[in-house]
């Protein structure tokens, strides 16, 4: 077999990294195809290195061949190109219930562009809570420069109860400009409700948890998040500069 | 124009209709895909795999490795019970949607154009 096809096929299982008997039996399948192929194109008149370059051409890019032999929904999906699907999914789109990445979408997911249950992120759209630059919560409570939720708190914030430098809101009990329509004299159960609730838990709200503890908390928990999945990522991008010479193609 | 995710959607039920032929391998396969898809379906010849793997761990299709005659080790799939019912329920599926495309749109040989065009 000639040494294009087999660098062509190593190539390939690099991306696959499958279980060593798994491996074997794709490798096996995949190098009868090629062979036929060549075979074939050789028949039609080329040059059996000709022949090997078309049949490698037709076969498809090793990392798109090898990306697409991986188990769908794997507990860890770790992808340098293209979207990663997994418990623990991490790519440039990555989609799981741990996701990270450029675009990030699932439970928890930490991304450029964030969209899941709880997000942190530059663009973070979340379920329940949100944190980052630009952030939105459909039902529960964002942090960010900007922030729109039912509980939001930031540099420009707005929702049912907001606080931040500029803070909209039915009920905005502090921030620098304002705009509240209730006081707390006149605030409606449901809001009276709402704000009871912040008090105790919600940083920047709660007398428990002032603003500067929960900033920590949030920066604490942004860390955990990236830091393993930084760190999964870089182990993932060294193994495959080590093992695929064309990487960076 | 068709969409190219309308194709790969069914690249499995492709598959089913290949293997309910009869037994086959991966190059094989491959070539009958083309042949019957005359060109539309553009895919790389070694993502059929990754299709038929899966086909394999849904237990649509089953597969045995047997010597070829070149002496190289070769995969054979063929369709389980399951692949068939399958086939089948798609089978279903398609004429009925077939027939109630024709009906808005017309049969498939004519030019049908919007009335209001």
């Amino acid at each position: 077999m000639s040494d294009k096809l087999n660098k062509y096929l190593d190539r390939v299982m690099v991306y696959a990294n499958c279980a060593e008997e798994k491996a074997t039996g794709i490798r096996h399948e995949l190098e009868d195809h090629l062979c036929i192929k060549i075979e074939e194109l050789q028949k039609a008149g080329l040059q059996y290195e000709e022949a090997v370059s078309k049949a490698i051409e037709d076969h498809g890019h090793p990392r798109t061949v090898g990306y697409a032999l991986r188990p769908h929904n794997a507990w860890i999906d770790i992808r340098t190109h293209g979207t990663a699907r997994g418990f623990i999914a991490i790519g440039p789109k990555a989609v799981g219930i741990f996701a990270f990445g450029g675009q990030a979408y699932g439970v928890f997911t930490l991304g450029a562009i964030s969209i899941g249950l709880f997000s942190w992120g530059g663009l973070a759209l979340a379920l329940l809570f949100s944190w980052g630059g630009v952030v939105a919560s459909l039902l529960g409570v964002a942090y960010g420069g900007c922030a729109l939720a039912p509980v939001a708190s930031g540099g420009v914030a707005a929702g049912i109860i907001s606080t931040g430098g500029a803070a909209y809101g039915f009920f905005v009990p502090s921030g620098g400009q304002i705009h509240s329509v209730y006081t707390l004299e006149t605030l409606p159960t449901f809001i009276e409700w709402m704000w009871s609730f912040c008090k105790s838990y919600i940083p920047d709200f709660s007398h428990n948890i002032n603003y500067n503890t929960g900033n920590w908390i949030l920066l604490l928990s942004f860390f955990t998040f990236m830091v393993p999945m930084s760190f999964l990522q870089n182990k993932e991008t060294k193994r495959l500069q080590e093992q695929d010479p064309y990487f960076a193609e | 124009m068709l969409k190219k995710q309308t194709l790969d959607g069914n690249v499995e039920t492709f598959l089913l209709v290949i293997l309910n032929q009869g037994p086959s391998y991966g190059y094989a396969i491959v070539q009958d895909l083309n042949e019957k898809a005359q060109g539309l379906l553009n895919m790389g010849e070694g993502t059929v795999y990754p299709v038929l793997h899966r086909m394999e761990e849904k237990k649509l299709i089953a597969s045995t490795w047997r010597q070829s005659d070149s002496g190289r080790k070769r995969k054979y799939y063929r369709v389980t019970p399951k692949g068939r019912k399958m086939l089948e329920s798609k089978e279903q599926q398609w004429q009925t949607l077939s027939k109630t495309m024709e009906l808005f749109l017309g049969p498939v040989e004519t030019n049908h154009k919007p009335q209001n065009a």
